[in-house]
């Protein structure tokens, strides 16, 4: 699957303004989102070995496909990989003994009980003369122990990001205004958090508390030309709409850069 | 009064052309009667349908003249010996001449040379045509320069825009959630990121510093 997309940036005092302007064209009321992301880190090798086929062999039959293409790139080389998991403000500061009540003993096993998304994307392709950004994606979702996977993988958690959501929908293209906030330093920065802090101790990455506006269409069949053209038709479109208010625009193709370096 | 060689066609033509000339001399004469009974001016709508009908006049009389062209040229007036010439001598005279009076030739002159120009140049028009795209090229820049950037029209800033309800501020009206949205989670310090940075660590997770910041 190929994903499009197009940035930019929102300052805080503009929010306001940006999701009404966006609920307006897009008829709808945004949809609030609070996420979970767990990055994490392949092994620092040369030659990686993607995923067990065994273990492919073993999944639902109409992810293996997936599995199967993501195994692909991960054999070729390393990359950090995501999990997103959905969360609700409630669950932010909630005490210690509520969750381990309900998740048992490991410490990663509380992400584990819930389903969640792995993630994979490339570094995005070259742009040549297209006006948008495109990257290849792999998204497996609502699947349970996904820690547990990407342990038995040779992955290593790296770090965890909330991100706070807007979304709207128009035709095929996806508006979403995020921010990205940090959770305050813990004590074992290696392992996952059981409980999240409370909300109002996270800190935003960005000093300014700027939002990042993303336009994104997602194409099923990136090797059709056919396909291709009309995802950036349609981007290209949105781009032209709100010329002079949004300046949606390709970026640098590595600032989207995945893969592991060392 | 003799009728001598005149058809019924004939003297129903006469009729209807006396018919539509009485119509525009009407609507004329109401047109002018409008402006004089006010000392305002009557509303431009007005005016603009009343000289409309005028215009619908004059063309359903331009087109009787036409069709009629060839009866109007050969009939001529012949008064019997019984019509009473002492005392309609006024009607008489008008009836037998031939030739126009002397302020309505020159309404026909000037008909006619406007009629020409028009027919040969259309100039005039052409020049209307050019001064207003001067006139718009000047006044649109003006507009792109300085006034497209305002954000309230001219009425709005001359009474005060602070009362100004553009519905797109939620001072009055504020939203639980926007509220919730707006404060959660900001709290203070950290450093001003770019663009560029925040993309990078929303991807990787990483915080990129300045000094291993190069591609491969």
């Amino acid at each position: 699957m190929h994903e499009l997309f197009l940035t930019t940036q929102i300052s805080n005092d503009d929010l306001q303004r940006a999701l009404r302007i966006l609920q307006g064209y897009c008829g709808m009321s945004p949809v609030h989102i609070l996420r979970r992301h767990l990055k994490w880190e392949g092994p620092r090798t040369r030659t990686p070995k993607g995923i067990d086929p065994a273990f492919i062999q073993k999944q639902h039959r109409d992810k293996v496909p997936q599995w199967k293409a993501l195994s692909e790139q991960l054999g070729r080389q390393s990359y950090v990989l995501t999990l997103i998991y959905d969360v609700d403000r409630g669950q932010f500061g909630q005490t210690s003994t509520q969750s381990e009540e309900t998740n048992g003993a490991s410490q990663i096993s509380g992400c584990d009980q819930i389903p969640g998304i792995l993630r994979w994307s490339d570094l995005p392709d070259p742009a040549g003369n297209r006006p948008v950004n495109s990257r290849l994606i792999v998204n497996i979702e609502n699947e349970m122990g996904l820690c547990t996977v990407l342990k038995s993988m040779n992955h290593r958690f790296s770090n965890e990001i909330i991100q706070e959501c807007n979304r709207f929908v128009h035709g095929n293209v996806i508006f979403e205004i995020n921010r990205y906030l940090q959770l305050p330093e813990n004590d074992t920065p290696s392992s996952i958090r059981t409980e999240l802090p409370p909300y109002e101790s996270l800190v935003p990455f960005d000093g300014d508390n700027k939002w990042i506006l993303t336009a994104s269409v997602l194409v099923l069949d990136g090797n059709n030309p056919e396909q291709m053209q009309k995802g950036i038709d349609e981007l290209a479109a949105v781009m032209l709409d709100f010329e002079g208010c949004f300046n949606l625009e390709k970026r640098d193709r590595h600032i989207f850069d995945t893969r592991i370096k060392f | 009064m003799a009728q001598a060689h005149l058809t019924r066609e004939d003297v129903k033509a006469l009729q209807s052309t006396r018919q539509a000339l009485f119509q525009l001399s009407n609507t004329i004469q109401s047109l002018k009667v409008d402006f004089l009974r006010t000392s305002t001016m009557p509303d431009w709508t007005t005016i603009q349908a009343q000289s409309g009908v005028v215009g619908n006049n004059v063309q359903s009389v331009t087109e009787l003249l036409h069709k009629h062209a060839d009866l109007l040229n050969r009939t001529v007036v012949f008064p019997s010996t019984n019509f009473p010439g002492r005392t309609q001598e006024g009607l008489l005279t008008q009836l037998l001449r031939k030739k126009l009076e002397p302020q309505v030739e020159t309404w026909v002159e000037e008909g006619r040379t406007k009629g020409q120009t028009e027919e040969t140049g259309g100039k005039s028009e052409e020049e209307f045509l050019l001064s207003a795209r001067d006139w718009f090229t000047g006044r649109a820049a003006k507009y792109a320069g300085e006034e497209a950037s305002l954000e309230y029209t001219f009425d709005e800033i001359e009474n005060g825009v602070e009362n100004v309800n553009t519905g797109l501020k939620p001072d009055d009206v504020s939203d639980d959630e926007d509220e919730e949205m707006a404060d959660a989670g900001v709290a203070p310090g950290g450093s001003a990121r770019s663009l560029e940075d925040i993309l990078r660590f929303a991807t990787t997770g990483n915080v990129m510093t300045n000094v291993s910041n190069g591609r491969r």
